[in-house]
């Protein structure tokens, strides 16, 4: 019988030559007590395989039985280190926001001025009617004739040296054809004047933005203050714009 | 094969190191193989509604399964260790899946019976296929259980795929020689006491 099994083992573990396998081959056929021998070997090992693996898995059993034990003990930390890590990522983006916030580039002075002209000072509002001088000054620039209209607005005040509309418009005129020295005698004297919104201190520190010499720095910012304690017309732009500044 | 070439981090390396090792280290591969991806137990229940049991089961044999595959060298690397096992995982949770829908319960694993036959003709295979058909698997078990101590040990080694030179430096045998002929007359004995149950039990 061993040395059956013997065979039967140097079979499997493929220590015979081609022709002796085949003899192999052919003994299962021929002789049913030799193939009984082979199931068996096959059988016999099949089954101790499974033993093997019943045994490791009684291992792996108390191994995930000892985790389970460990996680079962630590539910807040495991709470506390997911929560953290949401406190983590949370704080992280708002360091970043507020770093965006403060050092991402702000317009200067000079480009909030831009802006404002830009948006406001394309055209001059005109009414509906007959055609006065005023208007006529507004068409003008309307018309894209600046130069023109600011003569318009110029002739009205020698006239009428009193009439603050025509101040204010030849100042705003001056300043888009970059005369600042001439546009902050406008408005200085827009200013002046009693107006219920007077923008004649706004329009004085837009234009010292705009010219932006170091000294028309400081001064606008200090007007823009005045419109702003003062309550003056433009007091929201002032206050934004020094929010930036 | 450079495994490290497909693994995806430490730790699955390590795992490779000592299952190819051998000995005591190829022990605890396994157990660290097991250890690492064992969450995949929970992703079971969750997944395919296993009960815990179940899932754990299923892990279990992909486990199993995947040491066996990379000990005998096919392990292909074509993916990493955690997809690989989640493969077969997945594979074992849908099995499960399908037997319980048959209401199936196979008594006992013939796949690695069905792998040793694969070199047999086709005549002799079913030969023997249908004698294995025959085997009283529990009372195999019993008399296994019934071996000396010694011989149950070294037959369990042997099975789970430690060569002889291994299973002499694990039980302290003198040579692989001795470990050979040793472990056949143990298999002998197995079959002596299967077909005789009167057998003397202790060798």
């Amino acid at each position: 019988m061993m040395q059956n099994i013997e065979y039967i083992n140097a079979y499997f573990d493929k220590n015979l030559s081609p022709d002796e396998m085949r003899q192999f081959d052919q003994k299962i056929q021929d002789d049913p007590v030799f193939a009984d021998e082979v199931a068996f070997y096959c059988s016999s090992l099949s089954a101790l395989k499974d033993q093997m693996n019943e045994e490791k898995k009684k291992r792996f059993r108390e191994i995930y039985n000892t985790e389970e034990l460990l996680k079962e003990n630590k539910p807040p930390v495991v709470f506390m280190r997911r929560w953290l890590k949401v406190a983590a990522v949370a704080a992280v983006i708002l360091i970043i926001l507020m770093a965006g916030w403060f050092w991402w580039p702000q317009p200067t002075p000079k480009e909030m001025a831009d802006k404002y002209i830009k948006e406001n000072f394309n055209e001059l509002p005109v009414t509906m009617g007959n055609e006065n001088s005023l208007q006529k000054g507004k068409n003008l620039y309307n018309d894209n004739k600046p130069a023109e209209a600011l003569e318009q607005f110029e002739t009205i005040l020698k006239t009428d040296t009193g009439n603050t509309e025509a101040k204010k418009y030849a100042g705003i005129v001056s300043l888009k054809l970059k005369q600042y020295d001439k546009a902050l005698e406008y408005f200085s004297d827009v200013e002046k004047t009693t107006l219920h919104t007077n923008p004649g201190k706004f329009y004085h520190a837009l234009t010292l933005m705009k010219r932006g010499n170091p000294v028309d720095m400081l001064k606008a910012k200090q007007l823009l203050h005045e419109v702003l304690e003062n309550d003056l017309a433009e007091k929201r732009t002032a206050e934004e714009w020094l929010g930036k500044w | 094969m450079d495994i490290s070439t497909y693994t995806s981090g430490k730790t699955d390396q390590a795992i490779f190191d000592c299952l190819l090792q051998g000995g005591m280290e190829r022990r605890k591969g396994e157990e660290l193989l097991f250890s690492t991806y064992s969450y995949f137990i929970r992703e079971g229940t969750k997944k395919y509604s296993l009960p815990e049991e179940e899932a754990f089961d299923a892990y279990s044999d992909s486990v199993l399964s995947a040491i066996q595959k990379v000990i005998s060298g096919n392990f292909e690397g074509r993916s990493s260790l955690k997809t690989w096992l989640f493969q077969i995982f997945q594979n074992k949770c849908v099995d499960l899946l399908r037997k319980k829908a048959t209401n199936k319960n196979s008594v006992h694993n013939t796949v690695s019976v069905s792998d040793m036959l694969h070199q047999l003709s086709d005549t002799a295979k079913t030969i023997v296929q249908k004698m294995i058909e025959k085997t009283d698997w529990e009372l195999l078990k019993k008399k296994v259980s019934e071996l000396g101590e010694k011989c149950r040990e070294l037959l369990l080694l042997s099975a789970d795929g430690y060569s002889d030179r291994e299973v002499a430096a694990q039980l302290k045998y003198k040579s692989a020689d001795v470990v050979k002929t040793s472990r056949l007359r143990c298999l002998d004995k197995l079959r002596q006491l299967y077909k005789n149950p009167l057998h003397d039990a202790e060798y």
